[in-house]
């Protein structure tokens, strides 16, 4: 069978893949910790090194972190709040959950609750993401495509080709049937409504990656959490 | 992979370069997920299940009895539930409920301001962070400056519970009150029934079923408990009447027999004109009178009180109250202590005035007579603005339907200068009628076996601090010497909000704010915000961010009240069954993040706080509550309601008193025509017309100026009070604060239906939208109450609270009443159309209205 790249650039893809939406993952689900400032202080060090990208949202992080004499934690905390908890100046903000931008009436614990419960429920695996409660948070989302991304990579490691492209299927099922439903959507209101640069940064890396990955993987047979059974 | 697929690689792979350096943030080191266990229920908990939970709506008085429907552990709907009292009828504000459930808006976490105040800047807290800021803080405060310094407010008594767990917890570490829902609500009230008829029962005794007429008095029938109007129905398909007394036309106006448009504040004219007609034409209840009320009771004007033994004679008792005995032809006596008179044929004079050694002393009765008598038809006419044939209409069906007229009336005549003495008035109203205990009157305690509400607060013990303050309450209270019928001490907001600005008598030190909002809520809103922005520390559990949260220093995360487990209580104007009905309201589902129960977060802070709370927590509480019904909570919650069947003439069988004895639980024993209570404490032991200190009456010269009497305060089926404005389902409905306003005063001020509105006082200007209508006097407008905008931002003048709010024009000086310490919803006013349209900054369009809940763009979803 025919797929949209080879088992190399699979691994490679993959590899990529679990470490973009891991950090970003990890970026949204709670305020920003001295564990995830020293990472991101780390990341734009070396993308000042590299150079590279200079619009994207790597270079928008690095610009933000070369201002910050200290860990700008509070700043990012009161970002936090007011743009994903609601709290804040505005009455308006960017809610991490598939819910509120797949219902008509924008509120928590909709369909797309019910539908991220089963998909987790179907691969025997319960959400454990510090500060985050409900299934269809975008971090639980974001963490799942890395955790496929993680699968393809260890089987191909081990030699199981059809067995990664089983799982790359149920992947990018995954991926257009719940990521890209929203996501570039809120990170599109994560620029729009967060004060700071950092936030919008994260927005800008979790939006293009998943542009990328959609683009990539068009064409490419797709299956359902369900119907592929567990990874 | 072709050529786009591949240019997309490229990029992909550069992008994770970046990440090379950050293997701690890798999925492995993240761990976001855990495996399921193969046996584990969770698995396959509920998955496809629909439950159907029995609760009840609190979403304002009404409670009606709901169905939370319940999929996949997550409220779907919420449905009315057949069976009960409300018989599946419920409103916008039940169909809402899972939009404030679920809302992204929602308060989930602890939150600690870290801007300046009003400047909207927070950051997430953990519980133990919050308790590790609020506790010493407490401890501090009680310490350097005393327990009276801390202010504690409850602002909505729907639920009782968990104001009786405040007070508790917050008496017995010294408090002495803050902004009391007392004075915005009824509760004022009520204590002036407690004091003259042992119970309040005029919101809520009474029963449609075999009434002959059903007086509504500034009550909006079909904004609160729409199950009412069934049994109303009811009552008028057998031929019963309904009266409406409403300045405005409300809904209930135009089901009724008959519509009295009364003038705001002018309400006891007509109360002392029904009086004064009852008693001149001898059409009233003399039985009753005679052996119920303390009409014959005689007076003695020295001390101003009743006469006593003690005055007659030196030894005599203080516990005897002297009446003229027309059996006897002598002065005899009503022994309040063992409720029994001092002859055994006692026949008390209702009237006239007798000699008793060489004075001549009148009956409490004859003294009502007298004051009534000014109140004549012509007299009332003026005053009220109706006209003489709608006066003595009004008067005439009163009186023929009695006895056998059930009476229910709002608030808003609790909000006047006189509110004390329009209570008793009512209450003096009903008993000359005879139209209490008796089917289809009212009944004098609704109520059921449980008891929890009246309870907690009652139950010793009490701390030491709360025994030393109630011992000397002048020396640590808000407003010395006033308001002391009002059993919740200094629940006066005027009075804390001239605390917080001007430290007299003291300077409140903290302040915690539990289901409320002052600032939209209480007159003067800029003097409450100024107040609130100055005090040392405060602390607010709220279910949304609101402008008095915006003040805090500490918000704490309130579940949503379906969320929770309570006993509902039937209270505030709601008649039978539903006010002999206990109901449960048990949760649909878990808490959202961290929110919690507040009666836990008080529970909580008491322990904290070393305060002996009698109970280890509500469901101990409740359990002792329930304690008559025979159940346990567990068994309350199986059963759904508890019901207690209307008993009548319970004054006659000992069932209103604890002592079990015939009577009315009040210091005399007997309804209260004339008050001691409210002769030391009030205007006056009788009740007695006052005009109202801002009126085109007692300032004509303020009338010139601003000519029209504004009205607030109407209640309409989208929002409680501040509640649901960032609701985009409620704001489709009612987009807009509306003025209602005749047409002939829209002409007169150029103003069209729909225009943008200001209305001005001498306090200040509004803005709110025109609705015109024949509704309403052409001297009075009407404006929606409590208005703030959501979609503005904090620093925005806290989210527009001063734009729209009548609140914020009302001066909170102007009323106040002596006795229950009431405060001012009125106001002289002008208008004229605004030159600038809305305020500025609120959504105007279905566009933004529709964005409350995301960002404003349905249409590209």
């Amino acid at each position: 069978m025919s797929h949209y790249c080879t088992a190399e650039e699979l691994e490679q893809l993959s590899a990529a893949r679990e470490s973009i939406y891991a950090f970003t993952g990890q970026a949204f689900s709670k305020e920003a910790d001295e564990r995830l400032w020293q990472a991101v202080e780390d990341i734009a060090a070396a993308h000042t090194e590299s150079n590279s990208d200079a619009s994207g949202g790597f270079a928008r992080l690095a610009r933000y972190a070369a201002r910050c004499e200290d860990a700008p934690l509070t700043e990012l905390a009161v970002d936090y709040a007011a743009t994903f908890l609601g709290i804040g100046p505005r009455h308006d903000g960017a809610f991490p959950y598939e819910s509120v931008y797949t219902s008509d009436e924008k509120l928590l614990k909709q369909e797309a609750f019910d539908e991220m419960n089963a998909v987790l429920r179907s691969k025997r695996i319960a959400l454990a993401i510090d500060m985050v409660s409900d299934e269809d948070h975008v971090s639980t989302e974001l963490a799942l495509l890395a955790r496929y991304a993680h699968d393809v990579h260890r089987l191909l490691g081990k030699g199981d080709t059809d067995g990664a492209w089983s799982v790359e299927s149920e992947r990018i099922g995954f991926l257009l049937g719940h990521a890209m439903r929203w996501i570039p959507d809120f990170c599109a209101d994560v620029k729009r409504c967060a004060k700071t640069d950092f936030y919008r940064a994260i927005a800008d890396i979790a939006s293009d990656f998943l542009m990328l990955d959609a683009s990539i993987v068009e064409g490419e047979p797709q299956a359902t959490p369900s119907k592929a059974g567990a990874a | 992979m072709n050529a786009v697929s591949r240019r997309s690689f490229v990029k992909a792979m550069a992008a994770s370069g970046a990440l090379a350096t950050a293997a701690a943030l890798g999925y492995e080191a993240w761990k976001p997920f855990t495996a399921l266990a193969a046996d584990d229920a969770g698995s396959a908990q509920t998955e496809g299940e629909t439950q159907v939970i029995r609760s009840a709506c609190r979403n304002c008085y009404g409670r009606c009895t709901i169905n939370g429907i319940v999929k996949n552990g997550r409220l779907v709907r919420v449905e009315g539930r057949p069976g009960t009292y409300s018989e599946g009828t419920i409103c916008s504000r039940a169909f809402a409920i899972p939009q404030l459930v679920n809302s992204p808006l929602r308060v989930r976490y602890p939150m600690k301001r870290v801007g300046e105040r009003g400047e909207g800047k927070w950051e997430r807290i953990t519980w133990d962070e919050a308790w590790d800021i609020i506790i010493p803080k407490f401890k501090e405060v009680i310490e350097q400056y005393g327990g009276h310094t801390i202010l504690a407010n409850n602002g909505t008594g729907r639920d009782q519970l968990n104001i009786s767990v405040l007070q508790k917890c917050f008496y017995d570490m010294g408090s002495v009150g803050g902004f009391g829902v007392g004075s915005i609500c009824k509760i004022a009230g009520d204590f002036v029934q407690k004091t003259t008829i042992g119970n309040p029962c005029q919101f809520t005794g009474w029963n449609p079923e075999d009434t002959n007429l059903i007086v509504m008095w500034a009550r909006g029938m079909f904004s609160w408990g729409y199950y009412d109007w069934i049994y109303i129905k009811k009552a008028l398909d057998r031929g019963a009447k309904l009266m409406v007394v409403d300045p405005r036309h409300t809904a209930a106006a135009a089901k009724s027999t008959m519509w009295v448009p009364i003038r705001p504040g002018s309400d006891m004219a007509l109360i002392l004109a029904i009086i004064n007609e009852m008693i001149s034409s001898g059409r009233f209840d003399k039985d009753f009178a005679t052996k119920w009320t303390n009409s014959s009771f005689l007076l003695n004007d020295e001390t101003g009180l009743l006469l006593r033994e003690s005055d007659l004679a030196d030894g005599g008792s203080k516990d005897k109250i002297a009446y003229w005995d027309e059996g006897t032809g002598s002065v005899q006596f009503w022994d309040t202590v063992d409720l029994a008179w001092s002859v055994d044929d006692p026949k008390p004079a209702l009237l006239g005035s007798y000699d008793v050694e060489g004075i001549e002393r009148r009956t409490s009765l004859q003294k009502l007579a007298d004051a009534a008598a000014e109140w004549t038809v012509e007299k009332t006419a003026e005053t009220t603005w109706l006209t003489t044939d709608q006066v003595k209409d009004a008067i005439e069906l009163y009186i023929e339907s009695s006895p056998g007229t059930c009476f229910t009336r709002g608030q808003k005549t609790d909000f006047s200068d006189n509110s004390s003495s329009v209570s008793h008035a009512f209450t003096i109203m009903m008993a000359l009628a005879g139209n209490y205990e008796i089917p289809g009157g009212n009944s004098v305690k609704p109520g059921t076996s449980t008891k929890g509400s009246a309870l907690f607060d009652a139950v010793p013990p009490k701390s030491a601090v709360r025994q030393e303050i109630e011992a000397n309450i002048d020396d640590y209270s808000m407003c010395p010497g006033k308001a002391q019928v009002y059993g919740i001490r200094d629940g006066v907001y005027s009075a804390a909000t001239h605390a917080l600005t001007t430290g007299k008598p003291f300077q409140p030190r903290i302040y915690w704010g539990m289901n409320c909002e002052p600032i939209i809520s209480c007159a003067d809103s800029l003097e409450v915000a100024e107040g609130l922005k100055n005090i040392d520390f405060s602390v607010n559990v709220n279910l949304l961010m609101s402008p008095s949260a915006e003040l805090a220093d500490i918000v704490l995360p309130a579940a949503h009240q379906n969320e929770i487990d309570r006993i509902e209580y039937p209270q505030s104007g709601h008649c039978w069954p539903a006010n002999h009905t206990a109901t449960i309201r048990q949760p649909f589902t878990e808490p959202q993040g961290e929110c919690r129960d507040e009666v836990d977060i008080l529970f909580d802070l008491a322990s904290r706080l070393d305060i002996d709370m009698t109970w280890k927590d509500k469901y101990d509480w409740f359990n002792f509550a329930l304690k008559a019904t025979g159940m346990t909570f567990e068994e309350f919650r199986e059963a759904g309601e508890f019901v207690d069947e209307i008993t009548y003439g319970k004054h006659e069988k000992g069932l209103l008193r604890k002592d079990m004895k015939p009577g009315f639980e009040t210091k005399t024993g007997k309804v209260n025509i004339f008050s001691e209570e409210l002769q030391r404490f009030g205007w006056g032991g009788i009740p007695g017309y006052r005009e109202q200190p801002q009126s085109p009456f007692s300032d004509p010269d303020l009338a010139q100026e601003y000519p029209y009497v504004m009205l607030t305060g109407g209640r309409n089926h989208q929002y409680f009070h501040s509640e649901y404005r960032e609701s985009a389902y409620m704001r489709s409905i009612r987009p807009f604060p509306v003025v209602e306003i005749n047409p002939e005063t829209a002409h007169e001020n150029g103003v069209e239906e729909g225009d943008w509105v200001c209305i001005e006082t001498t306090m200040g200007s509004i803005k709110q939208v025109a609705h015109l209508t024949e509704g309403i006097d052409a001297r009075v407008v009407h404006c929606d109450h409590d208005w703030w905008f959501p979609e503005k931002g904090a620093q925005d003048g806290l989210h527009g609270a001063f734009d729209s709010n009548p609140n914020a024009i009302i001066d909170n000086d102007k009323v106040f009443d002596p006795a229950v310490g009431t405060d001012n919803f009125s106001s002289m006013c002008r208008i004229h159309k605004s030159p600038d349209g809305p305020p500025e900054g609120i959504f105007t369009t279905p566009e933004e209205l529709s964005a409350f809940l995301s960002n404003g763009q349905e249409d590209q979803q």
